[in-house]
């Protein structure tokens, strides 16, 4: 049993246990409300599709986010400006979507700010329970690998974050509660309103409500496990996972009773209820003037929009200016491009600093994706050729009849020298390496040797040795890979290959002297 | 439970009793019962796992490591996810404090150990034990203590001691070579007569036999009685090393207890000092055996230095026991003055033997007064060698 914290158990938490809990609390809670509140106002247009992706895709963002920019000590401005992109990104998605579905006529909405408030919830609960679960890993690291009195010196050392930790995982589990508590009042309302929720719904609450006791449960064994560090004890995973499983177990047993408890009608009308409650009103005695002052407080405010209404209908509307229309088209014009602007260099000029430009230089994007980009096309290339090979040959195999065996012999030879054929990038080494060889023949013959087409490329060579012995070594080089490049059908290593160009340009540089053309004595 | 937690049951209540909606009462319900099954399961753990120590009294010697064993048993059909058993070491050193997290099986019984050391002599208690848990869900945290402690009783120190024994009452147990002392009741062999063998000892089978004369040997065998005389005055020491001294002195008693018990000597006992915070002397008769030998370090693990400065060589006439003729006297002391070596004087009289052990930096000047009339052996204050000639 490992009597201290390992490595392992805080990456467990810090990339899977403490994500999970941040992203999947106020889905959970985002979802129901969205799904009551769907049933609650079944009237109003809302947003068509369904949310559940959307704060998703923004909870984990924001969980893998938080846990890079954590490691690089990333300010809170930082974490702003993410938020910043999440939402346009997310608005850009929306702009697309509904254009799509309106057409050219498309403008903001409820319907399209609906979803934007939910992805901003989401990624703000997120945060703060992912920031507030950051405190106990600061805690946890700083007490990793130490066990017994030294975890407990450890503690004692730490007790500013310790108390900061149990502070934090008493603010959340005060969230969950009231997460809790705003989907039962709402789950109220709708039956009140003898409203029937939807099946996403019905599962959503429920998942809502298992969820949130387990997470209770699991801020509870986080408190208690803080507490026994503070007496030495560290908690091994398999007891964690032991105790995770009995709560699990816990709530599919209450799980299972309730759903065969459970039904769409209640023991006692609710009309009981509400007489019960109007008795209970009745024993409390409210003197008469506060009656009459309430009484005289709403005619008072019937009275004023009685008033402010026929005002408004008395006055005639002030016929606007076009000079002012035009000043205040203007300034609408000037605040939009000052917030577009203020947002792009929010956004984009942290993408303009030295250090990302040096991140870029070091990287060179641009050579890699010209790279990138020229294999995908040798490659598509490629197997556009290997497709119309294979397509023209399974034609053949169908046309030719049995008769004519001696013909497809012949075009199965044929099929096999085209299987021969070089490839693209065979084709291109090829050239280059023969241009080089060329640029040899051509400073060769300006020593005075001249090139026949009847020499062998070693042949040359050796006149040419013979002529500059000292580059006699590096010559048969050469040869060597021209030859190899040339009568070959593999790809030659772009190492050796680099070198043959390397070797034909010092080659160049030499003279018959065997001295370099820098030292060379003119006349 | 507090009154919040009621008033927030009886709101669910109200819900499930009067609204009729299906999710509603779901989790509702679900609240209801995953609360209840917590309460409940916190209250049968509680309830139901055990934790009591294996042995209610432990003794050791003083620095002697002691290992502290605790048993939790679950009798519940519940398991345990994991509990934490904490013991409380007290007075004691603890090297691996009793602190454990333990996950039981439904029935399953489990033994907790630890090791302590005693650094003082005494009797002391360790404990209570405590359990700390609670349901899965912690929604109710339970802790339960034992309610047994455990007594511990921490003997001195016991050092070896080389101590000759010449004097004493015949047919004892000690071996000495004074044929003085032949226990005609232990034979030792036959041997041939020597001239001034008495005729007595002839063993005339054995000489008619061999035509020959053979003698009995018997062994010589030597019985002393102890009584050992502690002085634990707290005045008598002196400030300085006070507290070490009178260790010092407990620590050589408990070695002449244990060592006359391996030549297997009566032992008795009489101290100026203080026991269970009473005012009466620790007196014990003179007798044999390990259980009183038991007794006796008991006896001397319980005592504490008496205030003041009494005369310690009176608790030997007023404790009125026996002290038969021959009987050793040890008497441990850090000063020695007139009047208590005119009252040893008394004892030796009667035919005791009197050997001093002298504690502390006046054991030259005493030496060298009483050196003459006494047997004084020193007592060195650091060291497993406590006495020097």
């Amino acid at each position: 049993m490992s009597l201290s914290i390992s490595k392992r158990y805080l990456r467990m938490y810090r990339s899977a246990i403490h994500p999970l809990l941040s992203i999947f609390l106020p889905l959970l809670f985002l979802l129901s409300v969205d799904q009551l509140l769907r049933v609650l106002f079944p009237e109003i247009p809302w947003f068509p599709r369904h949310l559940a992706p959307l704060l998703l895709a923004a909870g984990i963002e924001e969980a893998v986010m938080g846990n890079l920019l954590f490691k690089e000590r990333a300010s809170f401005v930082a974490r702003i400006r993410e938020l910043c992109s999440v939402l346009a990104v997310a608005f850009g998605y929306l702009f697309v979507l509904f254009r799509v579905q309106s057409g050219p006529d498309f403008h903001l909405s409820p319907s399209l700010i609906y979803p934007m408030a939910a992805i901003l919830l989401q990624w703000l609960f997120s945060n703060r329970i992912h920031s507030g679960l950051r405190e106990r890993e600061i805690l946890l690291s700083a007490l990793a690998g130490k066990g017994g009195s030294g975890l407990r010196h450890s503690l004692r050392d730490s007790s500013y974050q310790a108390g900061l930790t149990i502070r934090v995982l008493r603010n959340i589990k005060a969230a969950v509660i009231v997460f809790q508590f705003l989907v039962v009042a709402l789950l109220i309302a709708a039956a009140v309103l003898k409203r029937q929720p939807t099946i996403i719904g019905v599962l959503s609450a429920a998942l809502h409500a298992a969820g949130g006791l387990l997470c209770i449960g699991m801020l509870h064994t986080f408190v208690e496990e803080q507490l026994l560090l503070g007496s030495g004890v560290f908690v091994p995973l398999r007891f964690e996972r032991r105790r995770l499983v009995f709560s699990l177990s816990i709530l599919a047993i209450a799980g299972g009773l309730v759903i065969l408890a459970a039904r769409d009608a209640s023991l006692l009308p609710l009309s009981a209820l509400i007489a019960l409650l109007r008795k209970l009103a009745s024993l409390f005695h409210f003197p008469a003037e506060g009656r009459g002052l309430t009484e005289a407080l709403q005619n008072v405010m019937i009275d004023r929009r009685h008033y402010y209404n026929a005002m408004l209908r008395t006055q005639p509307l002030p016929v606007a200016n076009p000079l002012a229309l035009l000043l205040v088209e203007l300034l609408r014009r000037l605040v939009t491009t000052l917030l577009g602007t203020g947002l792009f260099l929010f956004l984009v000029s942290p993408l303009l600093s030295q250090d990302f430009v040096d991140r870029l230089q070091e990287l060179k994007p641009f050579q890699a994706s010209v790279k990138k980009l020229r294999a995908f096309l040798s490659f598509s290339v490629r197997l556009w050729l290997r497709l119309t090979h294979w397509l023209r040959l399974s034609r053949s195999r169908h046309i030719l009849p049995v008769a004519e065996d001696k013909e497809d012999k012949r075009s199965s030879a044929k099929s096999r020298g085209r299987a021969r054929r070089l490839s693209v990038q065979k084709k291109v080494q090829m050239g280059r390496v023969g241009r080089a060889f060329a640029a040899l023949l051509h400073w060769g013959e300006a020593l005075g040797i001249p090139y026949f087409l009847f020499n062998t490329p070693q042949e040359y060579t050796s006149k040419l040795a013979a002529v500059v012995p000292a580059g006699a070594g590096q010559l048969s080089f050469v040869v060597e890979i021209f030859e190899e490049v040339m009568f070959s059908t593999h790809l030659i290593a772009s190492g050796r290959i680099s070198r043959y160009f390397r070797t034909i340009r010092l080659l160049r540089r030499l003279t018959p002297e065997g001295t370099t053309e820098a030292g060379r004595s003119r006349p | 439970m507090k009154a919040s937690h009621i008033l927030l049951f009886l709101i669910l209540l109200v819900v499930v009793f009067f609204f009729p909606l299906r999710i509603l009462q779901f989790v509702t319900l679900l609240y209801i019962v995953v609360v209840g099954l917590s309460f409940l399961y916190s209250r049968i753990i509680s309830r139901y796992v055990i934790i009591r120590r294996k042995d209610t009294l432990l003794r050791a010697h003083r620095f002697e490591p002691m290992e502290i064993a605790l048993i939790v048993e679950n009798r519940s059909p519940l398991p345990v996810a994991y509990l934490n058993v904490l013991d409380e070491p007290n007075y004691f050193f603890a090297s691996e404090p009793g602190n454990f997290l333990i996950s039981l099986r439904p029935g399953e019984r489990k033994i907790l150990n630890y090791p302590i050391e005693s650094q003082r002599r005494g009797q002391y208690s360790v404990g209570p034990a405590l359990i700390q848990g609670s349901d899965p869900l912690g929604l109710f945290p339970f802790r339960k203590q034992s309610k047994e402690n455990q007594t511990l009783i921490v003997y001195p120190e016991v050092l070896p001691l080389s101590l000759q024994t010449a004097e004493g009452l015949p047919a004892g147990a000690i071996r000495v070579e004074n044929r003085v002392y032949e226990d005609v009741t232990r034979y030792r062999s036959l041997r041939e007569y020597l001239p001034g063998d008495a005729l007595r000892r002839v063993n005339w089978k054995a000489s008619a036999k061999t035509g020959q004369l053979f003698v009995m040997d018997y062994l010589p065998l030597l019985h002393a009685p102890v009584l050992i005389l502690l002085n634990l005055n707290s005045e008598d020491y002196p400030m300085r090393f006070r507290y070490h001294r009178i260790e010092r002195a407990a620590t050589l008693a408990a070695s002449l207890v244990v060592h006359f018990l391996s030549l297997r000597q009566e032992i008795g006992l009489i101290a100026s000092a203080r026991l269970d915070r009473g005012e009466a002397a620790p007196v014990a008769e003179i007798g044999g055996g390990h259980e009183h030998a038991t007794a006796l370090l008991e006896m001397l693990a319980k005592m504490e230095a008496a205030p003041g400065s009494r005369d310690f060589t009176q608790a030997l006439f007023a404790a009125g026991i026996e002290v038969p003729v021959r009987t050793r006297l040890e008497v441990i002391t850090p000063t020695l003055s007139e009047l208590h070596c005119a009252r040893l004087r008394q004892i030796r009289e009667k035919g005791c033997s009197v050997e001093i052990f002298l504690l502390g930096e006046q054991h030259h000047s005493n030496r060298q007064t009483y050196g003459r009339e006494f047997r004084i052996l020193s007592v060195q204050d650091f060291g497993n060698e406590l006495i020097y000639q």
